[in-house]
């Protein structure tokens, strides 16, 4: 069964949309509480601290649902921080999956890290962390491949929006200037862990992270066999023209090739492994490719209106750019080509 | 190759072994039975001749990687799609010779064994694992390429047989085939799909003549077939005229899927095989440090890894089950489009190769000399890339025709 069954059955999936939609509109902390409610960014999260304990491929058609409505919410950064830091800080990840508060993930930079008479001093810019502006935290890297999270409201934090074509979650820069944390949760790296959990937050951000360009994409998709079932020229229905027909099969192709990807990650064996990695990059690199292009073309089959605002497909358009940038296209690439030349990837 | 002549160090025939042990077995016998200069990766590469290739699909046979699914009471080995995928896997990995029956393995014994008589069963199927007949297939014509349906070989009742007359063509093979599956019509053109019927043709019959087309990559493999009066026999009719088009087609949408599945492993070694012939050579290895070549390298891998997914997102609707529909359509239309790209990358890579190359970086430009123009047919055989575009529009997205 796909992964992206796997809630179809039990309704939790059109939970989760109804969810989406009631947030529209609403903001980012409204939206949390009305997303705690359903339990949609708990669903990673250990049951101990309010969440539901699935596993990964429970969120992949929650996040692909949230790509395909728009959400104007850091869904996924909510769910990996919640399962993330749940042992270390159990009380803050109960606020978290209640909706009480929100965390981000500032998904480039590291941050400079001392200890001072027991604090800890963060200094740095990092940025790419998606509606920091209205986040309580924020998960941010150090040099040394920790992470922190790190309250927003902390004297020496500065959030200032970034460049982003996103307008459902514009990403920000979060400058740390002599910021200092009395009781900081370190999250160790992974060396120092044996559960792993940078590694595995990364890895499994970037199936994420597909799964609601898959979704954004294939909302698109749907977009364009609508209209051009509908609109008329030239006597006929725009898909009577077998360009149009062949341009619609070729981003269905991609998608099935997405989906098939995703699904690979989830049969790739044991967590944290090269092949579990080099699935994941795949069906990234892939959903940013195919994602990026069927919007693109959904504008372009939707003609003049699909160049207007009113019209969603620059939404999809935008959501799908801004999750390929905040994945690191470029970086994963070359990451994947420097496995591969090393001869580190060459199992089944 | 030595297939003949080694002791098999662990063997894959033996029904009591599964998953991992049979994996390793079919990977100890690869590596024990492929003469090393049959592989396209050998500095000192030779094709094998006809006989050899006969005699080492045979011995892979005897080894329990040919004939995997099929049942024991045909010659197969009556194994499930899982160890299929592992064999597929395994052979992927060893870039070993292109089956000169894969005619016979992955198309005339699936529709035999879904409409052929018991006694046709056992008659066609062993011989086709053991390789004692070699078959070719004759669907396209000059004027009915694309469209199947407009095919023109006209059969008839002549007494108590058949009479074939027409002309086939791109029947790859035909010249070292003992049988021709041929799709026929027993009515008019005009019929379409209606009236068109299966045989299982002997080569051999008077009145067949075999002419071989030159292909641009210079071999010469594929053919025109011409049926003068052919007589054909009741016993070679595979299933009743106005049934066997169906069933071959239901057929030919799960063998889609699941035929040649070592491709996506088979690129991965090219892929590989590519690398380390840069490695080896001081004007390619700078090319490995190049941002162009590697963003192209990443996206090689990451082709492969979406084939991959593709095969097991079938594999795995087999074994559940599901119906497959026209899934095997986004299997093949990614595959081709994907190795023409990988061949194009290796082509244009390799020719920065110093002057004279060392033997191995040398046999890596003839290989995927030969991989990228052997390549250009891919999109075309098995319905062409439009055809695939087609199918998907069809079927998968169910557009309509909005006319």
């Amino acid at each position: 069964m796909s992964t992206f069954d796997h809630m179809a059955h039990d309704g939790f999936s059109e939970t989760a949309r109804q969810a989406y939609a009631a947030c529209a509109g609403k903001g980012v902390a409204a939206s949390a509480l009305r997303l705690a409610e359903d339990g949609v960014i708990g669903v990673l999260a250990s049951e101990t601290v309010g969440g539901l304990g699935a596993e990964l491929g429970y969120a992949v058609p929650l996040v692909a649902e949230a790509g395909a409505s728009l959400l104007a919410f850091p869904l996924l950064e909510m769910q990996l921080v919640s399962r993330c830091c749940a042992t270390s800080n159990p009380t803050l990840v109960k606020d978290l999956v209640a909706g009480r508060q929100v965390a981000t993930i500032a998904w480039r930079g590291t941050v400079k890290t001392k200890r001072e008479s027991g604090n800890l001093l963060l200094d740095g810019v990092v940025d790419r962390a998606p509606l920091a502006e209205h986040a309580q935290h924020v998960f941010v890297w150090t040099e040394n491949g920790e992470a922190v999270l790190v309250p927003t409201e902390t004297r020496g934090v500065s959030v200032r929006p970034g460049l982003s074509l996103a307008l459902e979650t514009p990403d920000s820069h979060v400058a740390m200037e002599r910021v200092s944390i009395a009781n900081p949760i370190v999250i160790p790296a992974p060396s120092g862990d044996p559960l792993r959990r940078i590694e595995s937050l990364l890895r499994d951000a970037l199936i994420l992270q597909a799964a609601v360009m898959f979704g954004s994409a294939e909302a698109a998709l749907a977009a364009s066999i609508e209209h051009v079932t509908t609109r008329r020229q030239f006597g006929a229905a725009l898909v009577a023209n077998q360009a149009v027909r062949h341009m619609l099969a070729r981003q269905k192709l991609g998608l099935e090739g997405v989906r098939s990807a995703i699904d690979r990650f989830f049969t790739s064996g044991t967590e944290s492994s090269p092949q579990s990695t080099l699935a994941a990059r795949a069906a990234f690199l892939h959903a940013a490719e195919v994602g990026i292009k069927t919007a693109e073309i959904a504008i372009q089959l939707h003609g003049g209106m699909g160049f207007t605002w009113d019209m969603p497909m620059h939404r999809h358009l935008r959501q799908i750019r801004t999750q390929a940038k905040l994945g690191g296209v470029d970086t994963l690439r070359e990451a994947m080509a420097a496995d591969l030349i090393d001869a580190r990837n060459s199992a089944p | 190759m030595g297939a003949t002549s080694t002791q098999l160090p662990a063997n894959a025939a033996d029904p009591a072994l599964f998953g991992e042990a049979y994996r390793q077995a079919a990977r100890d016998w690869l590596a024990a039975n492929v003469e090393p200069h049959h592989r396209d990766d050998h500095p000192e590469y030779e094709a094998p001749t006809l006989d050899q290739s006969k005699a080492f699909e045979a011995a892979l046979h005897r080894a329990g990687l040919a004939g995997i699914m099929w049942p024991a009471a045909y010659g197969g080995h009556g194994r499930t799609l899982h160890e299929h995928l592992i064999a597929n896997q395994e052979i992927g990995r060893v870039p070993m010779p292109e089956s000169v029956n894969s005619i016979g393995k992955e198309l005339a014994g699936p529709i035999i064994m879904a409409i052929g008589t018991e006694e046709q069963k056992r008659r066609y199927l062993p011989a086709i694992l053991e390789m004692r007949e070699i078959w070719c297939q004759g669907f396209s014509e000059p004027d009915a390429g694309s469209d199947l349906a407009g095919l023109r070989t006209r059969v008839t009742r002549d007494g108590g047989v058949w009479r074939v007359n027409g002309q086939k063509i791109w029947t790859s093979g035909a010249y070292r085939s003992q049988r021709c599956l041929l799709l026929a019509r027993t009515g008019a053109v005009e019929d379409r799909h209606k009236g068109l019927a299966l045989f299982a043709v002997p080569m051999n019959a008077p009145g067949v003549t075999v002419k071989i087309i030159k292909s641009m990559n210079d071999k010469e493999g594929f053919c025109e077939v011409f049926f003068d009066n052919v007589a054909v026999e009741d016993k070679d009719a595979l299933g009743a005229p106005d049934q066997g088009w169906s069933a071959a087609t239901r057929v030919l949408g799960i063998e889609r899927m699941t035929n040649r599945m070592y491709r996506s492993w088979r690129c991965e070694n090219e892929l590989q095989h590519l690398i380390e012939a840069c490695r080896r050579d001081a004007a390619l290895a700078p090319l490995l440090r190049d941002g162009h070549f590697r963003r192209r390298l990443a996206d090689a891998q990451v082709d492969i890894e979406i084939l991959k997914g593709h095969v097991e997102t079938g594999v795995g609707a087999l074994l559940a089950g599901a119906p497959v529909g026209a899934r095997g359509s986004l299997a093949k239309l990614h595959w081709s489009e994907a190795h023409q790209r990988l061949t194009a990358l290796g082509l244009e890579m390799l020719a920065h190769a110093t002057p004279k190359p060392d033997p191995y970086v040398a046999q890596a430009q003839r290989r995927f000399q030969d991989l990228y123009l052997s390549a250009r047919a891919e999109t075309i055989y098995a319905g062409t890339t439009e055809i695939q575009l087609g199918i998907i529009a069809d079927r998968i997205l169910e557009l309509p025709r909005g006319r």
